[in-house]
């Protein structure tokens, strides 16, 4: 495999995790929104 | 809460895949306004609707009429609707009776009979928009002819309720792009956006805020490390919730195609304090240079107007976050903070030369004053006059 | 397609996939997250350090120990069937346990500040929909009632009817939509986002995946209860509720205000009948008879015990003369009221000694061994070994 495929394959792999993660990471968002948020506090202004 | 809120989430799932589905610019702007509209009425309520829609339709009026004087006397329409719904307790209540206490007194029990209890949600970031949009087409600038374009200028929901103060110029050339086509790069890059928005906020922000809310009330039984740990928490919570918010407005708004401006370029990497206000809330900052600092006279009639001017706009920079005196007086922290950066070389004679070279030098000084000197200010942002001064004598005399 | 639109197309595609993974996640530890060795909810593992079981963990919970041929014993309603007041060791119900047997298995879920039904109460009512023997114990004051919405731990009557693990029972989807219609704006605001919550949680799993990282692994919530190390998973979390002090020591603070509170139990509920004794007013009565009616579905009722939970002595022996014949009065009264509606009713604390109490209304270990004992034997009359 050549330098620039292994790099992009890296960068492939770098987005797909990237993109696991946030999926995750939105599954914890709808508990965390279950928890009492603090509302922004620019909202106020 | 906004868009930390179980309908917030539903209301993405609805209306993005519409969005991004709807071909037809024209429609997908139909959709955009719509989306626009629900996310407008849901958080405001009808009462705050209304104001809103009648100020809109009076600046948007106004502006096509391209007669300078219509467009001042809307941009005054706005700026008196913002001071009625926000100012008027604390002007009856603060100012006007602590010099005729029983006019003050009566002007307040008259204004809380028509006043809302809460003003119109995002009042001060719509007319901000307004007069920002009002001068500029009374200074010569296109306006916006078709009303659809203009409501979607004025209540395009991810900078509705906290910005970023958006400029229409930028706003009306991206949006035809966005509506003709979405990029897959700015839908990817958008949905990062958000999410490092929203760690920042519930991951960070709000448990510094849980935290400090807790540790508030015994400020002066904490150690001096520990005052001084707290001072930094409230440092970050501010820049983490604030930058956070901003995050996923534009997150969100790059994902429908359209970049909003940056409200943030690391501000606590500041080495000086106008470095600072470089960074912090640029579309705040920048609308106050354009449309308050300016005005008066900027830098243009020597220097004591240049300094009176620059503490007259961020006194009222401190005064638009709400109407109290701590804000006041953080903003004429800023002010003073400011005038004293570009006088103290020459004012305080060799001394000051000196210090100007060290600070030249070590730019990490620079840095660390700018930091201090901001922090204690959020001293003055987030607590009254009285218990910021007593907080700030605490943690400087390490008690 | 150039590289640049592909690696956003993966990271675009991975959302979903990351998002449907977490979910699936989320289901299977819904089968199975629960706090292990359970003896009672502590600061630990309840909703006062912002860890709001879910409703399934609950549950998971409740049928931990249970095997065919022995009845659930849930213990339901508030701090002082918690055991506040007693270290973990002698919560009352593990005395609860050993009076009855192995026939039954006991699990406290009573809540701190809990209504006499909701919370605990509706896993009972789980259970007892999915056909498992099962008694609900519960505690009130007369005149309390409640509704198993609007209160703090209302978000586990929406888990538990969106996930269709409740009772069909219109009167209590009437009555709460009732109250709804007649609350502030703030308050219709806050249950709609609960109900949202819910109705998601039925589809997407996350209370049962997060809750049960935040037992075992990590929290990510700070909060006063376990600070400052707050990110500790909460199964190394211990039980330090507090534990009654020698008799010497308790019953010195607040004396005037847990006193007025004694007199509260029975003021607004009873008036002058004119010939210097107290007859039950009505109204309280019948809003007490309507909540029951309305919140119980009638199929929980004879599996029910409801303990009408005295105050200590030391308080009630400084009621006047008058204000005891009230206390006196008005408990029967409330104690035939839940009676009539089939609901096995009972007063316990009345022969309690100073030393059996903790404070006004919990318990000490020495009340928790009396209240075991009484107990027993009102679970065994409605559900006989």
């Amino acid at each position: 495999m050549t330098p620039s495929r292994l790099r992009q394959c890296g960068a492939l792999t770098a987005r797909l995790a990237i993109g696991l993660t946030i999926g995750f990471l939105l599954h914890y968002l709808l508990y965390r929104l279950s928890l009492p948020v603090q509302p922004f506090i620019y909202v106020a202004f | 809460m906004i868009f930390n809120t179980y309908w917030f989430v539903l209301f993405t799932v609805v209306f993005f895949p519409g969005y991004w589905l709807i071909r037809w610019p024209a429609a997908r702007g139909w959709w955009l306004l719509c989306g626009c509209a629900v996310f407008h009425t849901h958080f405001a309520g009808p009462a705050g609707v209304v104001p809103i829609v009648v100020l809109g339709a009076l600046t948007y009026a106004c502006a096509l009429s391209g007669n300078r004087l219509l467009c001042y006397g809307a941009v005054a329409a706005c700026v008196i609707a913002l001071v009625g719904y926000k100012y008027t307790h604390f002007l009856s209540a603060e100012i006007l009776a602590a010099i005729a206490p029983e006019l003050g007194a009566k002007t307040n029990a008259i204004a809380a009979t028509w006043l809302p209890a809460i003003p119109p949600l995002a009042l001060s970031f719509f007319t901000f928009e307004f007069v920002h949009y009002l001068v500029d087409v009374a200074r010569g600038h296109a306006p916006i002819r078709r009303p659809k374009e203009f409501a979607l200028f004025a209540i395009y929901f991810p900078s509705l309720v906290a910005g970023p103060i958006k400029r229409y110029q930028d706003f009306t050339a991206a949006l035809p792009k966005a509506l003709g086509r979405v990029e897959l790069a700015d839908v990817a890059a958008g949905a990062q956006r958000v999410a490092l928005g929203f760690c920042k906020k519930i991951l960070l922000a709000d448990n510094l805020t849980l935290a400090l809310a807790f540790h508030e009330k015994d400020f002066f039984a904490l150690t001096a490390p520990e005052a001084w740990l707290f001072l930094a928490a409230l440092a970050a919570r501010i820049l983490l919730d604030f930058s956070g918010y901003t995050d996923i407005a534009l997150g969100f708004s790059q994902m429908l195609g359209v970049r909003l401006p940056e409200n943030f370029n690391y501000p606590y990497a500041a080495t000086g304090l106008r470095d600072f206000w470089a960074r912090w809330h640029i579309s705040l900052s920048s609308w106050i240079r354009d449309y308050i600092y300016i005005p008066l006279g900027g830098s243009r009639h020597g220097r004591f107007r240049r300094f009176l001017n620059l503490v007259v706009a961020f006194a009222l920079c401190g005064l638009w976050h709400g109407p109290a005196g701590h804000f006041l007086l953080w903003g004429l922290w800023h002010g003073g903070g400011l005038v004293v950066q570009a006088t103290y070389r020459t004012a305080l004679g060799p001394l000051g030369a000196k210090l100007g070279a060290g600070f030249d030098r070590v730019p990490l000084l620079g840095w660390l004053v700018t930091l201090l000197f901001v922090a204690f200010g959020w001293l003055l942002f987030f607590y009254p006059v009285a218990q910021a001064w007593a907080m700030a004598v605490k943690l400087l005399t390490f008690r | 397609m150039t590289f640049n639109q592909l690696k956003a197309l993966v990271l675009l595609l991975a959302i979903p996939v990351g998002f449907a993974l977490a979910v699936r996640l989320g289901r299977e530890a819904e089968g199975y997250a629960k706090p292990q060795r359970f003896v009672r909810l502590h600061y630990g593992i309840s909703p006062e350090s912002l860890y709001y079981l879910p409703f399934s963990m609950l549950e998971n919970v409740a049928l931990a120990r249970w095997a065919p041929g022995k009845t659930i014993v849930i213990v339901a309603g508030n701090s002082i069937l918690n055991g506040y007041g007693q270290a973990e060791r002698d919560v009352w119900t593990l005395r609860l346990q050993e009076e009855l047997g192995d026939r039954y298995v006991v699990v406290n879920l009573a809540f701190r500040g809990a209504l006499p039904y909701e919370a605990g109460a509706l896993v009972a009512e789980s259970l007892l929909r999915r056909n498992y023997p099962v008694v609900l114990v519960s505690n009130t004051s007369p005149g309390t009632v409640g509704r198993v919405a609007g209160n703090a731990y209302g978000y586990l009557y929406y888990d538990a009817l969106y996930k269709g693990r409740l009772f069909n029972h219109p009167a209590r989807d009437a009555n709460i939509a009732e109250w709804e219609a007649t609350a502030t704006p703030a308050v219709r605001a806050e249950q709609d986002e609960l109900r949202r919550a819910a109705r998601l949680d039925a589809n997407l799993r996350f209370q049962a995946l997060w809750h049960h990282v935040g037992y075992r692994h990590l929290f990510t919530t700070w909060n006063p209860h376990t600070r400052p190390q707050f990110w500790q998973a909460r199964a190394s979390a211990v039980d330090n509720l507090p534990v009654a002090p020698p008799l010497a020591e308790r019953f010195r603070t607040e004396v005037a205000s847990e006193l007025t509170i004694t007199q509260g139990f029975s003021v607004n509920l009873a008036e002058p009948d004119g010939s210097g004794s107290w007859r039950v007013l009505g109204p309280p009565a019948e809003i007490v008879s309507d909540l029951i009616e309305d919140m119980i579905p009638p199929k929980m009722r004879r599996h029910m015990v409801m303990l009408l939970t005295q105050n200590a002595p030391f308080y009630r022996t400084r009621l006047t003369p008058t204000e005891l014949a009230r206390d006196n009065l008005v408990f029967s009264a409330y104690e035939q009221q839940w009676r009539k509606h089939g609901i096995a009713a009972h007063i316990v604390g009345l022969d309690f000694t100073d030393e059996d109490y903790y404070d006004r209304s919990h318990l000490a270990a020495a009340g928790g061994r009396k209240l075991a004992r009484l107990t027993a034997d009102y679970v065994r009359q409605i559900s006989p070994p």
